[in-house]
């Protein structure tokens, strides 16, 4: 049983890796808390289910299709409300308030469209496969293999291409990255788009594993925004260890307790970290001119 | 010295929100020139090199590089046109590693031509090299300076804008620091501007001619020889 749960925890743990990354991704690179994210993940996933159910389209076009509707609508949020607010240099809750209230409003969108029911993607039973005793179906394998891919797609990405690195000097240094004539626009929009195709991602993922409601972007989003601070925020690796803690603990929980209890606990183990080590669990040694900047 | 001017800068006038720092400023900066601008605290030094390149837009007065008007021009625009502003402090890329701290400016600009640049770059900063795959975080204080003028060099530039590149480091560091600019004006086809606080002697013992500045205006311009004889600086730092 205890491997089962754990099998259960890495799974859970893929797919808030891919939101986490995209999310601390973001935050780290413009400074905005995009709430959004969850409405983009929803979003996709919606898409997904509109062509591939609805209108029948070939599963392939309609994934293409989905991450592109996912990614439009990150690059269209930083766009026409992120960057207009960047240019005037509001402070950060002013963001962070916009953020949350364009998620609100996607939300309410979809809901208005596509009801509030769950709607199930892939009916029946599926197939399953069994390895050392731990069950595993057909979608959970995708799962595992899509985010071991896009990880290390996205690892070699930010650490090798150019366009990479230039995404990780606007994180780390943006007043230096301007006057280098870096054109912060582009970059930015660079990074919604990325961050937004590993939130569609997982959309899709999780829309064929259990199914889709419009509130699924909600405990999605507040699960990342967990996994960034307390995997670290230095270091995009540290979303993803994050992911996976928290993905475990939530299974052992249901386990041992109930799922009723995975977000009160979820957040005290984020309170727990803030009070003990705010800087995450991955983070660079520091000299101390660095801190004080 | 050829007599062709690179920067010149009319009556500008410039400053945060309402209050105007700089009240007139006008200077004229010549190819391959190296000119130290100096003063007391609150003059207006940081302000004219930061409207100069573009972070803060002048109220009036105009502003000429390589005889094209660019007053009011977005920094990156600037930095894309051969403009290198060294940030007070000298900021780096900390989580990025040396090399790659070196190569962001021709990821930016693809045009930049880099293998014989970081061999020159090398050649003026040993320190660099030794460090390359290390974390540019752990660099100290005078690595850090070097580094970031090491960047600024790495796109090749016209016109180098210094903001206090020395006066927080220590001695040892000051000392070595001046001797790569100088290596460096020798070698490379720039003109330099900088300031210099704390370390006017060693400004001026870099600089081919000096504006001192006082409450917003240039108070005096000229060689450095000039400006010991002319009794200038006593004159306007005790008063």
């Amino acid at each position: 049983m205890i491997l089962q749960v754990i099998a259960n925890g890495i799974i859970a743990g893929c797919v808030y890796a891919l939101v986490a990354l995209g999310f601390g991704l973001i935050y780290k690179t413009t400074r905005v808390l995009h709430f959004a994210h969850g409405a983009v993940y929803t979003a996709s996933a919606y898409a997904f289910y509109s062509l591939s159910i609805l209108l029948s389209i070939s599963t392939v076009i309609s994934v293409i299709i989905a991450l592109s509707v996912g990614i439009v609508l990150g690059i269209a949020v930083e766009s026409f409300l992120y960057y207009p607010l960047y240019n005037k240099k509001v402070p950060f809750v002013i963001s962070f308030i916009s953020s949350m209230g364009i998620y609100l409003f996607l939300i309410n969108l979809i809901a208005m469209l596509f009801g509030n029911e769950v709607k199930i993607l892939q009916p029946g039973l599926e197939k399953t496969y069994q390895f050392a005793g731990v069950i595993l179906t057909r979608t959970q394998i995708i799962e595992v293999i899509v985010f071991v891919i896009v990880f290390f797609g996205f690892y070699i990405f930010m650490k090798k291409s150019g366009l990479g690195r230039l995404i990780r000097a606007l994180s780390n240094n943006p007043e230096l990255a301007t006057v280098l004539g870096m054109n912060v626009r582009k970059t930015r929009i660079l990074v919604f788009g990325l961050g937004s195709l590993l939130a569609s991602i997982s959309g899709l993922l999780v829309a064929l594993d259990i199914g889709i409601d419009p509130n699924i972007g909600f405990s999605a989003i507040f699960v990342c925004a967990v996994a960034v601070i307390i995997g670290g925020v230095d270091l995009f690796e540290g979303a993803v260890l994050g992911a996976f803690l928290l993905g475990l603990i939530q299974n052992i929980i249901i386990w041992k307790l109930s799922a009723r209890w995975q977000e009160a606990i979820t957040f005290g183990i984020l309170i727990i970290f803030l009070l003990l080590r705010p800087q995450g669990i991955l983070s660079y040694k520091k000299r101390m001119e660095e801190i004080s900047q | 010295m050829n007599n062709q001017k690179i920067l010149t800068g009319k009556n500008i006038v410039a400053g945060y929100n309402k209050k105007m720092v700089l009240q007139g400023v006008s200077f004229e900066i010549y190819q391959r020139e190296t000119v130290a601008l100096i003063g007391p605290n609150g003059a207006g030094k940081s302000t004219l090199i930061k409207t100069v390149f573009g972070i803060l837009k002048p109220q009036s007065g105009e502003i000429f590089f390589k005889d094209e008007d660019i007053t009011g021009r977005k920094p990156y625009k600037n930095s894309r046109n051969g403009m290198g502003y060294f940030i007070q402090g000298g900021e780096i890329f900390s989580n990025l590693t040396i090399m790659e701290n070196l190569f962001i400016p021709q990821y930016i600009d693809k045009k930049l031509g880099i293998e014989k640049l970081l061999t020159e770059i090398f050649a003026l900063f040993p320190e660099m090299k030794k460090f390359k795959n290390k974390r540019a975080g752990v660099l100290s204080g005078g690595e850090r300076q070097m580094l970031a003028l090491s960047i600024l060099l790495m796109k090749k530039p016209l016109l180098l804008l210094l903001d206090e590149p020395i006066s927080k480091l220590a001695p040892l560091w000051k000392d070595k620091f001046i001797e790569r600019l100088k290596e460096l004006i020798a070698n490379w086809n720039l003109s330099v501007i900088f300031w210099a606080e704390q370390d006017i002697p060693k400004a001026l013992a870099v600089a081919d001619r000096v504006y001192v500045m006082k409450l917003g205006k240039m108070e005096f311009c000229g060689t450095p020889e000039e400006l010991k004889q002319s009794k200038k600086l006593e004159e306007i730092y005790l008063k």
